[in-house]
């Protein structure tokens, strides 16, 4: 076989979401990541070159965000009147500028930049009413660029909620330093004072002389700020001026997406482009073991507009991380001459090894400690115990399974020799300087010319809740493709590659044990926590429960650290699994002392704690919200009942970061069968200061619905050899019939001034919630999830 | 190769490719709509659904040759953002979209159902769109918007 473009061992860069910023939540480390380097010359707007268009209608119409539309009609040049302009030089622009992040036009609007794209949730809603409050300007003039390193600043990738403190941090204080600095502008033009002027909608007039004003383009367009981003809040309106924070403002971007208006990055089109498929074995394997023996390019030889074939990757047979990048792909003139070929293409790897039968007990023998951490004698505690539970939980790998299989456009341009000239790559990644990096390496591309000749324009795309959905492989595809031919092309992922090849939520385990007095107060409590991949949450320290210990430890066992299968955050990473095992467990100790269990968890919680208090707040209001009847679960009244279909409810606490939640959910549970059919769920939240209820509400009613799904029937499943679980018949999402009805109760807390994000915090209380409503209705005890039919019958027969 | 005819939206087109292409991919790639998404090529999820002669079909698996000369409409067709269609305008009052990767699937079903069954009932609704999928749990909102498509309660 021809190996048209081998890259050997490139090691790729990962996908990681930023401990630091993700685990400190908020206020935002400024500092990190994608440090600065010297120098404005990326978007030089004294050079007066290299101008590109930003795709919107001009002020007053309706704001639009963009990934940088029309660049690839307009390749790095062209002509606007936004005065965001294009890389004319190498570096990206420095993280504490105000100009790196935000850009007057000549036509009076505000252009706000960053590489925290929106993964569908609305996020740039945010954005827009912090720069529209904070700089006085209408929102309708102002536009979003997400996620163009050709024209952003590198502020990471967007994970773990970080938009919403981001913005809330970042590009707040840099929206009240513009306008600080126009005041300044202003005051010296007039002969005033900042503080003797005043703006409208981004005009700045004398108080007392209203004829005097001057608008901010005049002041500003054309020029830079040169104002670095202040490190406080200093400056930023009080939160009782507020007039478009907390507001139910309507999302952007939804309108042109009913319409068949919006261009994900599925849609790119670029002229001379072609269709790729990538051929990979058919789910990952234990360590994503992909070792090509052979392509038989005979069996395709009757593919009408096939132009190449293409074998990509660590093809030397390197096992372990980066097995994911390897492929074999076929270019055609037509997709579906791609889908043809693709199908037809006798393409043999090696057998994979044998993935272990019991994946938790495998789990329990290569777990290696990683961090413990001790509050008093836990052993001495449980020796004067009136009563010690144990309980063990397991959780399953789980799919991100976006709804679009993922899809990328490489356009790399090569010169006579076939050296690359340049790179750009469509992609709705998470993480565009990731995936720009990764292109690079892709294409041997020194890594001092990355930002010169790598470019990442992001485009919408279809939820990806965490990251790595497949968006970054399928971008590399894209680029090693277009490179094997000089042309775009334009790759997309069959369903079961979007399935059996993105990185999964990793699988937990847990082991519980707890010592409570004769009064029924927690006074020893241990957790034990083992996953495929680094955890630290542990749900029982949220609780003041006197002693206790939590212990976490992450797999090991493969020469090269690798996790069974590819694992990656999926939203709330890990927490939705803690919080099933610690929150089952609370309402196990409540059962045990015969307490109801709403009443159990307030006792436990401290008033004086402010956190504690923050979360005696959200379940008190859940319980009410939802008229939580005082008494212990299971519900007496079905003890004796056995049989036909039986209602309960139970409630679950999952707090993250600073964001408090609180869940209530009523299940139907049918004895017979052992199916559950979600009723209601009420969601009490808190995240500190609310920026738009609207999206909030919309994002709680996702989570419980995506969750919910989760606990009852989502689990990665393998043959023996590979992942089988690749469409949404074997890993069954739930239907329009079987969801919850959702009711979210805001509780509000603008004096914070700052709030945390909601994008995940929902999640982390669902699984458990769900698992002590089915308790409640029948007295059954569910301890691995998902929720299954077959499980219930186990546990309701185990009754 | 054969040249078949299609009707799309209202404009008949002349397109020459193998008569067993999914129509998905003539909509996308070669009559350049965005309505129709990709979303699994196996009629699982619902995100590709176009409506022929009134009824909803999943164009990821229907040959080209099978629908020549039958009236296709797209997302496309029923409005834009100049001009929404009613389904479309109820679905922006409740924000009922997210990523919006699925929303295609779940307008054009349920314009066809509707058409169908004017005064259904929520249980009804929820029925029709039991093979279309959400990954983002917009489905409170989706129903919320068809009932008020169909003068029901939001």
């Amino acid at each position: 076989m021809r190996k048209e473009h081998y890259i050997p061992n490139a090691t790729y860069e990962h996908e990681n979401e930023p401990e630091v910023l993700y685990e400190n939540g908020f206020p935002i480390n400024l500092s990190k990541p994608g440090q600065t380097k010297a120098g404005f010359a990326r978007r030089d707007f004294l050079k007066g070159v290299g101008v590109m268009v930003v795709g919107f209608g001009v002020a007053g119409s309706t704001a639009k965000i963009t990934g940088g539309s029309t660049v690839e009609a307009a390749g790095m040049t062209g002509a606007a009147g936004t005065g965001v302009e294009a890389a004319t030089a190498l570096a990206d622009p420095p993280i504490d500028q105000v100009d790196s992040y935000l850009v007057v036009g000549q036509d009076g609007g505000v252009t706000i930049l960053t590489s925290l794209v929106d993964l569908g949730q609305g996020i740039s809603q945010q954005y827009i009413q912090w720069v529209a409050e904070e700089m006085e300007v209408s929102m309708a003039r102002i536009r979003v660029i997400l996620g163009d390193t050709g024209l952003v600043a590198n502020d990471g990738g967007m994970f773990g909620s970080r938009a919403t403190n981001l913005s809330g941090a970042k590009f707040r204080r840099a929206a009240a330093a513009a306008k600080a600095k126009l005041l300044e502008l202003a005051g010296e033009r007039f002969g005033v004072s900042p503080s003797d002027l005043t703006v409208h909608d981004g005009v700045v007039s004398v108080k007392t002389e209203a004829t005097k004003s001057v608008s901010y383009a005049e002041l500003i367009a054309g020029k830079r700020f040169d104002v670095e981003i202040p490190s406080n809040f200093e400056g930023t309106k009080p939160w009782q001026e507020y007039k478009i924070i907390g507001q139910p403002i309507s999302r952007v971007d939804i309108p042109v997406k009913l319409t068949g208006e919006e261009e994900y990055v599925h849609d790119v089109r670029l002229p001379g482009m072609l269709y790729g498929r990538a051929i990979r074995p058919r789910g990952q394997s234990l360590y994503q073991h992909s070792v090509l023996l052979d392509v038989d390019e005979s069996s395709v030889a009757d593919v009408k507009g096939l132009v190449k074939i293409v074998a990509a990757g660590h093809l030397g047979g390197v096992q372990g991380l980066g097995g994911q990048f390897n492929f074999v792909g076929v270019i055609c003139e037509r997709e579906e001459q791609a889908v043809e070929a693709a199908s037809k293409l006798k393409v043999t790897w090696a057998e994979p090894p044998e993935i272990p039968a019991d994946l938790y007990q495998h789990l329990l023998a290569v777990g290696r400690t990683t961090s413990t951490r001790q509050n008093g004698d836990l052993e001495a505690a449980l020796a004067i115990a009136d009563k010690v539970l144990e309980a063990t939980y397991t959780f399953p790998f789980q799919a991100h399974a976006s709804m679009g299989s993922v899809a990328a456009v490489g356009d790399v341009k090569l010169d006579s020799d076939g050296k690359v000239v340049s790179a750009q790559a469509w992609s709705s990644t998470q993480a565009t300087h990731t995936l720009r990096n990764n292109v690079r390496l892709a294409l041997g591309i020194p890594a001092d010319e990355t930002a010169d000749k790598v470019r990442v324009l992001w485009r919408w795309g279809a939820g990806s809740y965490g990251s790595n959905n497949g968006n970054p492989i399928v971008g590399v595809d894209a680029a090693v493709m277009s490179a094997a031919v000089g042309r775009p092309v334009k790759v997309q992922w069959f369903r079961e590659d979007t399935h059996g090849w993105e990185s999964y939520g990793p699988i937990h385990l847990f082991k519980i044990k707890a010592g409570l007095d004769a009064s029924g107060n927690v006074i020893a409590y241990e957790f034990d926590s083992w996953g495929a991949t680094a955890n630290n949450n542990s749900s029982g320290e949220r609780y003041k429960f006197g002693r206790g210990s939590a212990t976490f430890r992450v797999m090991g066992g493969n020469p090269t650290g690798g996790t069974f299968f590819l694992t990656a955050p999926l939203r709330a990473p890990s927490q939705p699994a803690t919080t099933f095992a610690s929150e089952s467990f609370i309402d196990e100790m409540a059962a045990a002392v015969s307490a109801d269990p709403v009443q159990f968890r307030l006792r436990h919680l401290d008033p004086a704690d402010p956190a504690q208090a923050r979360g005696m707040d959200v379940i008190a209001a859940a319980a009410e919200r939802f008229g939580w009847d005082t008494r212990p679960s299971p519900n007496p009244a079905h003890v004796a009942n056995r049989s036909g279909v039986v209602r309960g409810r139970g409630i679950a606490y999952g707090p993250r970061s600073q964001a408090y939640v609180a869940t209530v959910m009523e299940v139907e549970v049918d004895q017979a069968t052992g199916a559950v059919r979600p009723i209601r769920a009420v969601v009490a939240h808190d995240i500190g200061l609310i920026v738009n209820p609207e999206s909030l509400r919309q994002q709680i009613e996702g989570q419980v619905a995506q969750t919910t799904s989760r606990a009852l029937w989502e689990e990665i499943k393998h043959d023996g050899r590979r992942v089988s679980t690749l469409d949404w018949l074997s890993y069954p999402y739930l239907k329009m019939t079987e969801f919850p009805r959702v009711e979210s109760v805001l509780i509000n807390r603008p004096e914070l001034g700052t709030g945390s994000g909601a994008g995940e915090a929902a999640t982390v209380s669902i699984v458990g919630a769900v698992a002590n409503a089915i308790f409640d209705a029948t007295g059954a005890r569910l301890r691995q999830a998902p929720f299954t039919p077959e499980r219930v019958l186990e546990a309701l027969n185990a009754r | 190769m054969s040249v078949i005819s299609l009707k799309v939206n209202g404009r008949t087109y002349p397109v020459d490719v193998d008569p067993e292409t999914p129509l998905l991919y003539i909509l996308r790639n070669d009559l350049n709509l965005n309505g129709p998404k990709f979303g699994c090529g196996l009629g699982q999820c619902g995100a590709c659904t176009v409506i022929v002669e009134g009824e909803a079909i999943r164009s990821c698996i229907t040959a080209v040759a099978l629908v020549g000369g039958f009236e296709i409409t797209t997302l496309e067709g029923l409005g834009s953002t100049a001009k929404m269609h009613p389904i479309q305008q109820a679905f922006l009052d409740n924000h009922a979209a997210q990523c919006g990767y699925c929303i295609n699937g779940f307008i054009m079903q349920a314009k066809a159902f509707v058409d169908a069954n004017p005064s259904p009932t929520f249980e009804q609704i929820a029925e029709s769109l039991v093979g279309n999928l959400c990954r983002c749990g917009t489905h409170q909102r989706i129903l919320a918007a068809i009932q008020q498509y169909t003068g029901g309660a939001a």
